[in-house]
């Protein structure tokens, strides 16, 4: 029987089983192939110090280009030693997972490593990372594998049609454009138990319905695609009855991107926990939109409700509508204000997304987002605000709206020492808006102190808020250079 | 302060007594609402038929039972409302968060800063960050 090793590599959160892997599992196990997970994110989270954790963190959000080399050889020492005690006898191939683009420089140290090896099995490379540039070398993922002839099954969007046809010499073939057809991720292999909660990710819908001006989903999913209500609400009973998961965390770009799909899952999982009683304490979360009372009528969130609706999270990036107008958001004031309302009737608890120093941000804008963390501070005593995240000041990424030719032209936006805004940190976060003078990074950064102190008086509660202040710490060092 | 009794699909009638005084009676229905003037209110809501628990709104926000510090009775439900009640409400999620994170063993700064994020405004963060900028 063919087998295949599969692995999940940092950056990853720890609080739950890698969703691409239970995706790419589902479809070898469904293809009959023997598969083993090996999570080496977890891994290197218990075997490193925390000091060195801390280095391996800040070199794949690219705060620095380098790590010791020491901790190079301690990451390849034990990497290796693991693949070897973990593969299966006669394994054919060993999967590399790169999931964002801060996975690349830990992707290219292991498979320049696996290259340096004589090895008996072959790689399979994909993930939203791959297509993205290494920031210190300027050089595309791809271009860099075929220049060197790494791996030798690469795959480009979705994995599982291009996984299907590797492991079944082409004989099986899923409907790429019918989400549906898609085997349901396993999550075999996997200890729950290890991760910091009992849940599992789960995937409704790809792509987005927005494009919004900072965000490079579009060029991952240009088209918005999703599940049937149905399937999603089996693929929930299938796991709790396997592994006995309540809590499923979607791992959607957005849950309610159609209105009336959302509305039918709401339904019918309602209707489900209604009849099998055992199914109670399922709940979930997920990202979403905010959506005007004529998209999205009370009787959605009442659906939401007793679906079990635990959290959900709002990129609502600024309370000022010029700059949620320049973003393209598409919602309103009077939109964020019913939403809470709502929210608050159904106890739904929100996460708020923010965004500080936007290019086309004023002072009046930024002034606004203060006046607001006023206004909206009973909804985070209440923990419809369960939680807000300023982020670490906007940081442009190329190959986005806001960094087309056309808008970096009008915007008047270069990086550092007037260069155009590449994938380096001096031009992502250390840039400046030629229409837009007073913001520089100086002053992202005093807005940015100036909303987390006002955050804290207001009550609300910020998760992770040392690191992201570390991070502009090191930001704010950049000035000294 | 307006407070708001519904239950889902069972119609039911109650009687509200405010600091030991009949404050009002409501006749069957799914939803019942009354308001209270004054402040701290001890109120006792008798309910019948028994054993219902219905929803809760203080002021249109759907209160959960134990964070709302609401006691319920086989007969009626039992609670005091007082004028910075989201204040308390506030410190029971943070209260519970901390139980949560006790009892499953997880009960340290890393998570409290993960998961809880208050009492982290880290002046000596700021002011290093400020000795850059200024």
């Amino acid at each position: 029987m063919k087998s295949v090793l599969m692995t999940s590599i940092p950056k990853y959160d720890l609080s739950a089983p890698p969703a691409a892997i239970g995706v790419l599992q589902g479809v070898a196990q469904d293809n009959g192939i023997k598969t083993e997970v090996f999570d080496f994110n977890l891994f290197l989270h218990r075997n490193l110090s925390k000091k060195e954790w801390t280095e391996l963190d800040n070199w794949c959000m690219f705060i620095q280009h380098k790590i010791p080399k020491s901790l190079e050889q301690k990451i390849i020492k034990l990497w290796e030693q693991e693949i070897s005690h973990r593969l299966p006898a006669g394994c054919e191939y060993l999967l590399i997972s790169v999931f964002s683009y801060w996975s690349l420089y830990v992707a290219r140290l292991l498979i320049e490593h696996e290259n340096k090896k004589i090895r008996p099995y072959k790689l399979i490379v994909g993930g939203n990372g791959v297509v993205s540039k290494f920031p210190d070398t300027d050089q595309y993922f791809t271009d860099w594998n075929n220049e060197n002839k790494y791996i030798e099954h690469f795959i480009i969007g979705d994995g599982e049609e291009p996984l299907a046809e590797i492991l079944s010499n082409g004989k099986v073939a899923y409907d790429n454009n019918k989400l549906d057809s898609f085997p349901y991720p396993s999550y075999s292999g996997y200890d729950l138990e290890d991760y910091d909660e009992k849940k599992v990710y789960i995937t409704g819908s790809r792509g987005c319905v927005r494009k919004c001006t900072f965000c490079d989903i579009y060029n991952i999913w240009p088209k918005f695609r999703y599940r049937s209500a149905q399937s999603i609400v089996d693929e929930m009973k299938s796991h709790f009855e396997r592994h006995g998961v309540t809590r499923f965390d979607f791992t959607d770009s957005l849950i309610n991107g159609s209105v009336s799909n959302f509305y039918k899952f709401n339904t019918l999982l309602a209707e489900e926990k209604e009849k099998d009683k055992n199914l109670k304490d399922i709940v979930y979360l997920g990202q979403a939109i905010c959506r005007p009372r004529n998209q999205m009528p009370e009787s959605h969130y009442e659906a939401m409700h007793y679906a079990g609706c635990r959290q959900l999270t709002i990129g609502v990036e600024s309370f000022s509508n010029t700059v949620r107008d320049h973003m393209k958001k598409k919602f309103s004031d009077e939109d964020i204000e019913y939403h809470l309302e709502q929210c608050g009737y159904w106890n739904i608890p929100n996460v708020f997304l923010m965004i500080t120093g936007y290019p086309t941000e004023t002072l009046y804008d930024h002034n606004k987002n203060l006046r607001d963390l006023e206004k909206y501070k009973n909804y985070a005593k209440t923990g419809i605000i369960e939680l807000i995240r300023w982020g670490t000041t906007m940081h442009l990424i190329p190959d986005t709206p806001i960094t087309s030719p056309e808008s970096a032209r009008t915007l008047g936006l270069k990086g550092r020492d007037n260069n155009m805004i590449g994938f380096d940190p001096q031009s992502q976060y250390n840039w400046h808006s030629d229409a837009n003078p007073d913001l520089t990074l100086r002053e992202r950064i005093r807005r940015r102190l100036e909303l987390h102190r006002k955050s804290v008086e207001c009550g609300y509660p910020q998760p992770r808020v040392k690191n992201e202040l570390m991070t502009i710490f090191e930001m704010a060092k950049m000035l000294q250079e | 302060m307006n407070i708001k009794l519904s239950s889902k699909n069972q119609e039911f009638s109650c009687e509200v007594h405010c600091n030991g005084h009949l404050h009002s009676k409501h006749a069957m229905s799914l939803e019942q609402s009354f308001s209270i003037d004054s402040l701290p209110a001890e109120l006792k809501i008798y309910i019948t038929p028994y054993k219902i628990q219905p929803y809760v709104r203080i002021d249109n926000l759907l209160v959960n039972y134990g964070l709302a510090e609401i006691t319920p009775w086989d007969h009626m439900l039992e609670f005091t409302l007082h004028s910075d009640w989201r204040d308390r409400y506030f410190n029971n999620i943070i209260k519970a968060k901390q139980e949560y994170l006790s009892n499953s063993g997880q009960l340290i700064p890393e998570n409290m800063d993960k998961y809880v994020g208050i009492n982290n405004l880290h002046p000596e963060i700021l002011k290093e960050i400020e000795s850059i900028i200024s």
